[in-house]
């Protein structure tokens, strides 16, 4: 028996866990909240928070098909940054191969960049 | 202290092909978006030259010695033979595209999106690290997507692309499951170390104490690569994306992303499963029987060319899998001869292939219509590009004094030798079904139009220098089928 235990040990933890990690959240927002706090609605407290800007319209906009060109540029080059931020913290480890292959991954994105700028990708008419 | 001698390193002729295609598909890239109007004609011009260099680069290594770069590409006998096969088929389907721009118009992006398809089509045969052969996987398939889509006002093209990409999708994520599978038992991305583990220690245990895993990650990844080879149950979206897609970019697909795969999948299971997993094998040759029979049999009905050799494609892809089966442990001395088999029919294919689909395009662009009709007297008016088309058909059926046969019957005798002799009679007896639909457009070649004269029929400078390429490559290796198997053996 005790060694039927110790096999399942680790996982009863993660059980344990699942349980605890269910439990906690849901007990200390539907079950000890409601208990403890005053309940005092306002027009004011019901609001959408938005930052402190007064909400306005609906939640459900329709956006234009378009940005999803401009989605796509902003991700290349957000995974640029991601990528360039290691090569930079690392740079003296690296070497300069490192800096030729980043000079090269560079130079492809701007042809990329270069390819949305004369296909007309960048401007926004009706 | 930074150094270049990486730079200086002999193991950069290893990624010779790689490089020059990649190079040439940035400068096509720029010169398209550079020069406008006319001088967009020579997009396939350089595209063509950069392939050309890039085949005679790997033709002239073909024999070096295997060396890695990083431990992930490796140009091994397996790489250079597709190598070589990957490199002829491009050169195929870019003139079949030049030919294809002068009738319709097509986004110029497709000769670089070809160019990048095969940059990843050659890093799937020629990577040696599960990472790597993934990478390559995707840079072949986000590009045929959009290749396959690419003509954004047609319905129909769109629909196939969208067929494609999801289903594309799947097979990604299904393969990479499996592959996680492997490198979860494993510890190791790297297949050579894999197999070194596998060969000289005691890695192979850990693929026998886990069976039910082996088993499972076998499943996932041949119904991945099974999705990409279209082979039966995951040829759903075949007809659809072939017949919506432009004729080149069809052509392509079932040529240059099957032989990739066909690379693919022989990397793995020679690497990974020939050695402690070949208990499993009897699901590829159930695979290869099924995609036969179902393949053959759904093509008989059908009137759309182009749907007809896209399921004649699925038929061709379960001959071409039938090698695999064999692949096991006790067979290692037949390794050799097994390659052998795979590397001549996918060559043959490529030129059957490619062929028949260039000319069921000219003919669907004179007639306006690709069904089996549109064919009828095709031989008055143009007796050269109804004879090569005969010659494509027969091969695909696999009459003899064409590549076909030599191909179909080296599978058979490899059957016979190796005890799956069913497999072997299954592929004779499905051949002999496939005559019924490759004969019945044989015969409205040759049937005189009776009604109205039909349009004429041109082909362009490249569809000629095509079609002549095509023609001779089934019939040479049909008749003097040493020239091939001679630098296989060679290699193998």
């Amino acid at each position: 028996m005790a060694h039927l235990f110790q096999a399942w040990n680790n996982e009863l933890f993660l059980v344990i866990f699942l349980i605890l990690g269910i439990l906690l959240p849901v007990g200390a927002l539907w079950v000890l909240g409601p208990m403890l706090r005053p309940a005092r609605p306002n027009d004011a407290k019901r609001t959408t928070y938005e930052s402190g800007v007064q909400p306005f319209g609906d939640a459900h906009v329709r956006y234009h098909a378009r940005y999803y060109l401009f989605a796509l540029l902003f991700v290349v080059f957000d995974v640029e940054t991601l990528f360039l931020y290691p090569w930079a913290a690392s740079f003296h480890q690296l070497g300069r191969f490192a800096f030729v292959e980043m000079i090269i991954f560079l130079f492809l994105l701007v042809i990329g960049l270069v390819y949305a700028w004369r296909k007309k990708v960048l401007e926004w008419n009706e | 202290m930074p150094n270049l001698d990486v730079l200086h390193q002999p193991y950069w002729s290893t990624m010779g092909p790689i490089l020059i295609l990649s190079v040439t598909a940035f400068v096509v890239m720029v010169l398209e978006f550079s020069v406008s109007g006319r001088g967009k004609r020579w997009l396939h011009g350089v595209a063509l030259f950069g392939t050309a260099a890039a085949l005679a680069d790997a033709i002239l290594h073909l024999y070096a010695k295997p060396q890695a770069v990083l431990a992930t590409l490796q140009n091994d006998i397996l790489a250079n033979l597709f190598t070589v096969i990957l490199l002829c088929t491009t050169f195929l389907v870019l003139l079949f595209a030049w030919d294809y721009t002068q009738r319709v118009p097509l986004a110029p992006e497709h000769t670089y999106l070809i160019l990048f398809a095969v940059v990843g089509a050659l890093t799937m045969v020629s990577a040696v690290d599960m990472v790597a052969l993934y990478v390559g996987l995707e840079v072949l398939s986000v590009s045929s997507y959009v290749l396959a889509g690419l003509r954004t006002r047609k319905l129909s093209s769109v629909e196939g692309g969208i067929k494609y990409l999801v289903m594309g999708g799947v097979s990604s994520a299904l393969l990479l499951y499996g592959l996680s599978f492997v490198y979860g038992l494993s510890g190791t991305t790297n297949l050579g170390e894999l197999f070194a583990n596998q060969t000289f220690t005691a890695g192979a245990a850990i693929f026998q104490q886990y069976p039910a895993i082996t088993a499972l990650a076998f499943v996932l990844i041949l119904a991945g690569l099974g999705i990409k080879l279209s082979l039966v149950p995951f040829h759903m979206w075949t007809p659809d994306t072939y017949a919506g897609a432009p004729s080149p970019v069809s052509a392509m697909l079932s040529t240059l992303a099957k032989t990739a795969a066909f690379g693919m999948l022989l990397r793995i299971v020679l690497y990974v499963f020939a050695v402690s997993g070949d208990n499993l094998f009897y699901l590829i040759s159930l695979l290869a029987a099924v995609t036969m029979v179902v393949g053959n049999l759904i093509a008989l009905p059908q009137q759309d060319m182009k749907r007809l050799l896209a399921y004649s494609s699925v038929a061709q892809a379960g001959y071409v899998l039938v090698p695999f089966t064999m692949l096991t442990n006790a067979t290692v001395v037949d390794w050799g001869s097994l390659v052998d088999s795979i590397g001549f029919y996918l060559l043959a294919y490529t030129f059957m292939t490619v062929g028949a689909f260039a000319i069921v395009h000219v003919v669907q662009d004179a007639r306006g219509s690709r069904t089996a009709d549109a064919l009828t007297g095709l031989y008055q008016q143009s007796p050269w590009l109804a004879g090569s088309l005969t010659v494509f058909l027969l091969g695909l059926a696999g009459m003899p004094l064409t590549a076909g046969f030599i191909g179909k019957f080296y599978i058979f005798a490899d059957t016979l030798h190796l005890h799956h002799a069913w497999l072997g009679v299954l592929l004779f007896l499905t051949s002999v079904v496939s005559f019924y639909y490759y004969f019945g457009l044989i015969r409205k070649l040759y049937q005189p139009s009776i009604s109205v004269q039909p349009a004429r029929v041109q082909p362009t400078a490249a569809m000629s220098a095509l079609v002549g390429l095509c023609v001779l490559g089934t019939i040479v290796l049909g008749i003097v089928p040493a020239s091939w198997l001679h630098v296989l053996a060679a290699l193998t």
